[in-house]
C-alpha cells in the first residue's frame, strides 16, 4: 500500500480503495452496434451513447435528436432499452465475478468492488487492472473499457472515465493517500462533479459562476465556510473535491439479521414470476427499512438454483434504491443470468434481498437520477404503458413556449420528445416577459385551431377595424362557426400585436377582442385581414 | 382485578391489537383541495376512492378547481381528452404543470374500442392520483363499475367532467354559468366570474351551494358567499360540521 500522510489531514482513513471498471456509450455495444457504423442510442430526445464513428463524426452525449442528425446524417438511432443495458451486462459481470468477490454495480456499463483483495491475489493493482480489463473484453468485445483504481468511489470514478477517454485505454492508478488524491483531482474542472459525482447542474454553475473553475479551487477554501455558503449539497461537493468519504451523510451497516427471502418449493425456470416475486420482496424490505426511516443505498440481491448456481450481486445507488429500482435491477441481473449461453441446469429455489449499506432517508436526493420520489415513478410507468397501449404520440407533457396568444404560452408536447419526470427543461420559466401578452385571468379553453365568427355592428353589418386599430362601429352581436348571433353585452379592445414585422413570411398584425354574450360566456376574438376568429373561451 | 405479570399484558394486548387496531378514518384518506372549497366537500377535502361528477356550464373549470389543491400538493394529475384545455390559465389556478399529463382521447372519435379505452384509463388510475376523463358515452356499465372498483382500491379520484353515463358518481358538483366582471362598452378587460356552484350526491347529505370567484382577479379562486346547505337558514362553517357529523 501507499504511504499513508500525517493525521493532520481531515480526510478520513476509511475511505475505501475502489476499482471502478467502466464502460462508455455501454447502451450502443448492448444494442449490437458495430464500432464503425454511426449510431446512437436516444432517451427523451437526447443522446445518451454513441459509436466511436458517430464520436468521430462529431455527435455527443446530451445532442437533440435533429441536432445529431444534422451533424452526422447517416446516424442510426436507437431505442433506449435499459432492461437491454442490464442484460447485456451481466456478461460482463459474470466473466469478472470468476475472480472478484462481491462485485458492486450502479448501472449497466459500470463495475466497483474493493481493490486490495483481488490486487493481492493478481500481484499488484496493475496487474490486477489488466486482467480484469481481459475478463471484460472476453465478455463483451465491441466494448471500450476503462478502469481506475483509487481512494473512494469518485476518484476512482473520474479515472476510470479518463482511462476510457484514452486513444488506448489503459488502467490509471492512483497512488493511495488524501495528498495522492487531492492532487490529481485538483486540476480537474468543476463539471466532473456533475459528470461523476452527481453534483446538481445548477449547483456546479453557481461554482464556476463564482470563479471555482477546478475542483483544487474548491478543496482550498475551509470546509465550514462551503457549508455555511452553500449548505449541504457545497459541503458534499468540497468533502469529495477533497478525496474524502463520498458516502452520503449517514450510511451505516445495517444488522446482519436484516434481510428478506423467499423460497419457492416448486423451481421457478421463467423471468417473470421471479420478477414478480422480487416486487414484493422489495415492498417488504423497504418497509421494514422505512419503518426506520432509512433507506437502502447498496443491496445484495442473490439468486440460487436447485442445483446450487449461483448470482450474487451487490447494487449501489447513492440516492437510494426504491421499490421500482430494485425491481428493475433484480431484472437486469436475472435476465442475463437466465439467459446465458447454456441456461441454467434447475430452475430457482430462492432469492435473497440483502442491504448491505443503509442510510438515512431524509429526502436528501443527490439527484443522480434526478431524483425521482415514488409518486413520479408510478407517474412515469402508467405512462409508459399508455403510451404502449395507444401510442407515444398520443401522450403529452405541457412544455412552456412564451408568446402573446393564450395558444403560444404553453404547448403539448407528447412523451416521445420529452421526459415525463423531468419537467425542469420543458417548464423553465423564460426569463423575460412577454410585453402585450393579456393579464390573468388567462382562458381556460384555448382552441387547438381558431374558429372562424363573425361580429355584426348595430346594424347588422360586419364590424372592421382599420390599420390604426379603429372600428367601423361598435360590436354589438357575435356568431360562432355559423351559429346564431348572440348579443354581446360586454366588450373591449382592439389590443393589436404585430408579430415578426422583420420576417415577411411569418409577420403577423392583428386586433385582439374580448366579448361577453347574453348567454353567459367570454370569448377572446381576433380580427386578422378583417377575418373575425374565436382563439380562446373564458370557460 | 388482580394484576398480570407483564407478559401477560403484553399477550393480552397482542390480543386485543387487532381488533383496535389501525381505524382508518375518512379524513386519514384526504387529498387537499384549495381553501375555497373546503367547505364546499364533505370533510374538507377529495376523499380517496371517490368519483366526481363535474357538470354545468364551467364544468372543466370547476374540474380543475377541484384537483388544484391536491395537484399543488404533490399529486400527479391525468387528463383525458381535453386537448383545449388553457395551460397557463391551469398554471394561474395552482396546477402544477410539472406533475400533469394529458392523454389525447381517441375514444370519443372511434378510433379506440371500449376495452382499449378502459385498459387506458385502467393504467393511468394505476399510476395517477388525479385522473379528469370527458364523459365517453361508449363505456358501459360493467367496465365503469370495475374502473370504480380500481379507484377505490388503488385510493384515486375519478373525475368525469359532463355527464357521467355509466359511471356513479359520489359527488356531482354543478357550476352554472356564471357572471363575469371587468368589461365595460368598450372599455376595461375581464377581470373575475362569479359563479354559482352546488355540490349533492350521495355522500352528501343535503347539497351544499357557494358563490366562487373561478377565476377571481390572479387567475385563482377565491369565496365569493360562505357555503350554504339546503334547510338551513343560518350558515357558517362551524355549524355546517357539527350538523353533518
Amino acid at each position: 500500500m501507499g504511504s499513508h500522510q500525517p493525521a493532520s489531514q481531515t480526510t478520513p482513513s476509511t475511505v475505501p480503495r475502489l476499482v471502478v471498471v467502466w464502460c462508455p456509450d455501454w447502451s450502443v455495444v448492448a444494442a449490437g452496434a458495430s464500432p464503425l457504423e454511426p449510431a446512437a442510442v436516444l432517451h427523451a430526445n437526447r443522446v445518451i451513447a454513441r459509436t466511436p464513428a458517430a464520436a468521430a463524426a462529431g455527435v455527443r452525449q446530451g445532442h437533440r435528436r435533429r441536432e445529431a442528425q444534422r451533424i452526422c446524417p447517416t446516424l442510426r438511432i436507437i431505442d433506449h432499452d435499459p432492461a437491454r443495458d442490464g442484460r447485456e451486462f451481466e456478461a460482463a459481470v459474470r466473466s469478472v465475478a470468476q475472480m472478484v468477490p462481491r462485485l458492486e454495480s450502479t448501472e449497466p456499463g459500470s463495475l466497483t468492488f474493493l481493490a486490495r483483495g483481488p490486487s493481492r491475489y493478481f500481484g499488484g493493482e496493475h496487474e490486477m487492472a489488466v486482467r480484469v480489463t481481459q475478463l471484460v473484453r472476453d465478455a463483451a468485445p465491441r466494448a471500450c473499457v476503462g478502469i481506475g483504481i483509487a481512494d473512494g468511489r469518485f476518484t476512482a470514478g473520474v479515472a476510470a472515465r479518463h482511462s476510457a477517454e484514452q486513444s488506448a485505454p489503459a488502467p490509471i492508478v492512483i497512488d493511495s493517500g488524501p495528498a495522492a488524491t487531492r492532487a490529481y483531482l485538483a486540476q480537474l474542472p468543476v463539471s466532473t462533479l456533475r459528470e461523476v459525482g452527481g453534483i446538481a447542474a445548477d449547483a456546479v454553475d453557481l461554482l464556476r459562476r463564482l470563479g471555482l473553475h477546478r475542483l483544487g479551487d474548491l478543496a482550498a477554501l475551509p470546509a465550514p465556510d462551503v457549508l455555511a455558503r452553500f449548505g449541504p449539497v457545497g459541503a458534499f461537493a468540497h468533502r469529495i473535491a477533497s478525496g474524502g468519504d463520498d458516502r452520503p451523510p449517514g450510511t451505516a451497516t445495517p444488522p446482519p439479521d436484516l434481510l428478506v427471502s423467499l423460497t419457492f418449493d416448486d423451481p421457478v425456470h421463467m423471468l417473470d414470476p421471479l420478477v414478480f416475486a422480487t416486487k414484493q420482496l422489495a415492498q417488504q424490505l423497504h418497509g421494514l427499512l422505512a419503518a426506520d426511516g432509512r433507506v437502502c443505498t447498496r443491496l445484495a440481491v442473490l439468486a440460487e438454483t436447485e442445483h446450487s448456481e449461483r448470482s450474487e450481486h451487490l447494487w449501489y445507488r447513492p440516492n437510494g434504491l426504491s421499490v421500482a429500482a430494485i425491481v428493475e435491477r433484480v431484472r437486469w441481473q436475472l435476465d442475463g443470468w437466465i439467459q446465458q449461453p447454456g441456461g441454467l441446469s434447475s430452475g430457482v429455489v430462492l432469492l435473497r434481498l440483502t442491504p448491505d449499506e443503509v442510510c438515512s432517508d431524509d429526502g436528501n436526493q443527490l439527484g443522480f437520477w434526478g431524483g425521482r420520489s415514488e409518486a413520479d415513478e408510478w407517474a412515469a410507468r402508467a405512462v409508459a404503458r399508455v403510451a404502449g397501449l395507444i401510442g407515444e404520440q398520443q401522450v403529452f407533457v405541457p412544455a412552456r413556449r412564451g408568446g402573446r396568444q393564450p395558444s403560444d404560452a404553453y404547448s403539448w408536447v407528447s412523451v416521445d420528445q420529452a421526459d415525463v419526470t423531468e419537467p425542469t427543461e420543458r417548464l423553465a420559466v423564460a426569463d423575460m416577459p412577454w410585453p402585450g401578452q393579456l393579464p390573468a385571468p388567462s382562458p381556460a379553453t384555448v382552441m387547438p385551431e381558431a374558429v372562424p365568427a363573425e361580429v355584426f355592428d348595430a346594424a347588422g353589418r360586419v364590424v372592421r377595424v382599420n390599420g390604426r386599430g379603429a372600428l367601423s362601429a361598435d360590436p354589438a352581436a357575435v356568431s360562432v362557426q355559423g351559429r346564431s348571433a348572440e348579443a354581446i353585452t360586454g366588450w373591449a379592445g382592439p389590443w393589436p400585436i404585430d408579430e415578426r414585422w422583420w420576417d415577411t413570411q411569418q409577420h403577423r398584425r392583428m386586433a385582439r377582442f374580448q366579448f361577453t354574450t347574453e348567454r353567459g360566456s367570454a370569448l377572446l376574438a381576433v380580427v386578422e385581414h378583417q377575418q373575425w376568429w374565436v382563439t380562446a373561451v373564458y370557460s | 382485578m388482580e394484576r398480570d405479570s407483564p407478559q401477560a399484558r403484553h399477550e393480552r394486548l397482542t390480543q386485543l391489537t387487532p381488533a383496535i387496531g389501525p381505524v382508518s378514518f375518512a379524513r386519514d384518506r384526504q387529498l387537499p383541495v384549495v381553501p375555497a372549497l373546503e367547505a364546499l366537500l364533505p370533510d374538507g377535502g377529495l376523499t380517496r376512492g371517490y368519483t366526481l361528477g363535474c357538470q354545468g356550464a364551467a364544468a372543466v373549470s370547476i374540474a380543475l378547481a377541484v384537483v388544484t389543491g391536491a395537484s399543488a400538493a404533490g399529486s400527479w394529475l391525468a387528463v383525458v381528452g381535453l386537448p383545449a384545455l388553457g395551460l397557463r390559465a391551469a398554471a394561474e389556478l395552482g396546477i402544477a404543470l410539472e406533475r400533469l399529463v394529458m392523454v389525447a382521447d381517441t375514444a370519443n372519435t372511434g378510433a379506440l374500442g371500449e376495452t382499449a379505452w378502459a385498459n387506458m384509463a385502467a393504467a393511468l388510475i394505476d399510476g395517477f392520483d388525479l385522473v379528469v376523463i370527458r364523459s365517453n358515452p361508449n363505456v358501459r356499465a360493467g367496465t365503469a363499475r370495475r374502473l370504480q372498483a380500481r379507484v377505490q382500491s388503488r385510493g384515486a379520484v375519478l373525475v368525469v367532467v359532463g355527464d357521467p353515463g355509466r359511471f356513479i358518481c359520489d359527488l356531482v358538483v354543478t357550476a352554472q354559468a356564471g357572471t363575469w366582471e371587468g368589461l365595460g362598452d368598450g372599455s376595461g378587460r375581464l377581470s373575475r366570474r362569479r359563479l354559482g356552484v352546488s355540490v349533492s350526491g350521495r355522500r352528501l347529505a343535503r347539497q351544499r351551494q357557494a358563490e366562487l370567484w373561478l377565476p377571481s382577479a390572479n387567475g385563482g379562486i377565491e369565496a365569493a358567499l360562505p357555503v350554504a346547505i339546503a334547510g338551513d337558514t343560518v350558515v357558517s362553517d362551524t355549524v355546517a360540521l357539527q350538523q353533518t357529523g
